[in-house]
């Protein structure tokens, strides 16, 4: 065999050598290398989309705190707060909306909390959190000004006050004269808790 | 003078180098770009991806955890809020619209109204039905008021008129 025979077939070897390593060696690094970099990429988004959220909910949190959220939120809250005073601070604040306004109470009553994706309202499905509704039931005497004074008070309460019904009847049984201009208020309102 | 009479040394042709030689540097470059992606470039890839995912886990702060608390919780404050509020009639807004247009020579009496389906009656009473007319004739035309039904008409021999009407108010007006 000649000289140059034999460099061709060891050129021939290496040239399968070298396919070899690009095949096995090579190759499946390079896969390995584009995975790698698909990973990094979509991390760097995560990141990115992150830091977006967290930027968002800052500027939403520092307009909340600018609008006077720590203040506001007693208030708000105070309409959907469940506590066992429930129903005495109720009645206290009915009483008290009713006497600030120059009506007397004669009584009141009240229902059980019934959850509110239970009645019939059309808003339910609206509302996020678990919000009950409890009616009270007032009878009130006093005059028809002092009563239109009453209703405007409770639409302006902080705390959500419902008028469901209003009944104005004369009066019927009092101790004494009845004084000029006195009626029979029934007013049903409901109030709301979690 | 001596003659060297050993054998000649034949050149090997270039050509038959180059054949050689060229392979065994295909052969060492591959060997090199393989060990640079494994050793080097893979590795660097790794670091970068534990770097990253440690970054993603830093991220999780309890200081921004509070502020997305406390914002859900707002939003479902104020969104309940609304909703209710914007749902609960102002039944004073009645009160002042029914003082407009009730007619001053009928007096009304046992008023009732139920907020949820916005319906009002109220018995009314007056001295001559020509009043009662009156009262008709300003209902019709009255905004706030989507329909009326007169009922229980009793005109005694004094001409002395009571009625009960029940009215359906405008959703409008007590917003």
């Amino acid at each position: 065999m000649e000289q140059k025979q034999i460099n061709l077939l060891i050129a021939g070897v290496i040239v399968v050598l070298i396919f070899g390593v690009f095949q096995y060696l090579i190759s499946p690094k390079y896969q390995e290398m584009i995975f790698k970099n698909s990973e990094i990429e979509s991390l760097q988004g995560q990141i990115k989309n992150i830091n977006d959220y967290y930027s968002f909910t800052e500027a939403s949190f520092q307009k909340l705190k600018n609008a006077g959220w720590e203040t506001k939120k007693d208030i708000i809250g105070a309409n959907f707060t469940s506590s066992p005073f429930f129903f005495p601070k109720a009645h206290h604040l009915l009483r008290n909306l009713a006497s600030q306004n120059g009506l007397t109470v004669s009584n009141i009553t009240n229902s059980n909390p019934v959850d509110i994706l239970k009645t019939q309202e059309e808003y339910k499905d609206l509302l996020q959190g678990p919000v009950k509704k409890t009616t009270f039931n007032l009878s009130l005497l006093g005059t028809q000004e002092s009563f239109k004074n009453l209703l405007s008070t409770i639409e302006n309460q902080a705390r959500i006050i419902t008028v469901k019904n209003i009944s104005v009847l004369p009066v019927s049984t009092y101790a004494g004269p009845i004084p000029e201009g006195f009626l029979n208020f029934n007013l049903s309102v409901d109030l709301y808790s979690y | 003078m001596a003659i060297d009479i050993g054998p000649v040394k034949k050149e090997r042709p270039k050509e038959n180098n180059i054949i050689l030689i060229l392979p065994i540097l295909f052969l060492i470059l591959s060997f090199m770009v393989y060990f640079l992606i494994a050793f080097l470039f893979v590795p660097q890839k790794n670091s970068e991806i534990q770097k990253l995912t440690l970054e993603i886990s830093n991220l999780n702060t309890a200081s921004v955890n509070s502020n997305i608390k406390e914002l859900n919780t707002a939003k479902v404050f104020i969104s309940d809020f609304k909703i209710l509020l914007d749902n609960s009639p102002k039944m004073s807004k009645f009160f002042e619209s029914f003082e407009a247009w009730k007619h001053p020579q009928i007096v009304y009496s046992n008023l009732k109204i139920d907020s949820s389906i916005r319906n009002v009656s109220v018995f009314g009473k007056t001295t001559t039905n020509r009043n009662l007319m009156e009262q008709i004739a300003t209902l019709k035309n009255e905004q706030s008021i989507e329909s009326y039904e007169l009922s229980n008409i009793v005109v005694s021999e004094t001409g002395e008129t009571s009625f009960n009407i029940s009215l359906i108010i405008k959703a409008g007006l007590l917003r």
